[in-house]
């Protein structure tokens, strides 16, 4: 759950880093979760913190393929996932339009399934299953971190 | 993802998914789901022991067809999920709107008592 705003910080040094570079085509959704798999085994994530990783990835980068482009054509998007003692860092950077999911607003998630608008639940999960997100616009273009907490024990 | 259906001796049936109901996995199982669910117009369980994962996509295929179990007064009841699978539903709301249960005898209940919603 995020309960306050995030500072600008410097990274914490991270012990261990992996980064892959897809296409804009939901079917790349199939090599990030192989790297995720990969990644989680290599640096024994328990099930919650793989399960937050996996669901970050696919609801960002889902929205991201669906509408960072709307003129189409080929394009790319950086990931990197890296993990220190304390926490799991995601980021996802791309040159499509401005887009700032951390100021998207929250959905109706208590009204009838009748009165309840399509859209934003991903984002709306992904903020309450990370603990940090922050986001940057760049030289056009968007760079966005996410980060869980270890879990210890 | 796979699909199956079982009709329980209560004479409610209970459709059973598993895999991941990720983007790729709903794909794979919704016409089939909304079939064998929404369609049927028919109060029936859904069993997800064997599902590891959901996301939003999965999310939304069970509240288009709890939209049309509700519009023909039937009903739905979640079954036995994964810790994880129960946690996201929750945050999603889902379980205001379709009842979670562990326990089928208890599941069957909730389909019997009642109006739908």
């Amino acid at each position: 759950m995020i309960t306050h705003a995030f500072h600008l910080r410097p990274a914490p040094v991270m012990s261990r880093t992996k980064q892959i570079q897809i296409s804009n085509d939901l079917s790349e959704l199939e090599r990030l979760n192989l790297l995720v798999e990969e990644f989680g085994g290599e640096n024994n994530f328990k099930t919650e913190e793989e399960y937050a990783i996996y669901l970050c990835l696919e609801e960002m980068v889902t929205n991201v393929i669906s509408y960072a482009w709307p003129d189409g054509g080929e394009h790319t998007i950086d990931i990197r996932l890296a993990v220190g003692e304390e926490s799991i860092r995601v980021e996802i950077d791309d040159d499509g339009v401005e887009f700032n999911p951390v100021e998207f607003g929250a959905p109706d998630t208590v009204a009838p399934a009748e009165e309840r608008p399509i859209g934003g639940l991903g984002i709306h999960l992904v903020k309450q299953t990370m603990d940090d997100m922050f986001y940057q616009r760049v030289d056009n273009r968007n760079a966005l971190i996410m980060k869980k907490k270890r879990i210890q024990g | 993802m796979e699909l199956s259906v079982e009709n329980l001796d209560s004479g409610y049936r209970c459709v059973a998914l598993s895999g991941r109901l990720d983007l790729k996995g709903t794909q794979e199982v919704d016409a089939q789901f909304t079939e064998e669910t929404g369609a049927k117009k028919e109060s029936v369980l859904v069993d997800l022991s064997n599902v590891t994962y959901i996301a939003s996509i999965g999310i939304r295929m069970f509240l288009s067809n709890i939209k049309q179990l509700r519009a023909a007064n039937a009903k739905m009841v979640i079954l036995k999920p994964q810790k994880m699978v129960e946690e996201v539903l929750k945050l999603a709301g889902v379980d205001a709107i379709i009842p979670i249960e562990h326990d089928q005898a208890a599941a069957v209940e909730v389909l019997k008592g009642g109006n739908a919603g």
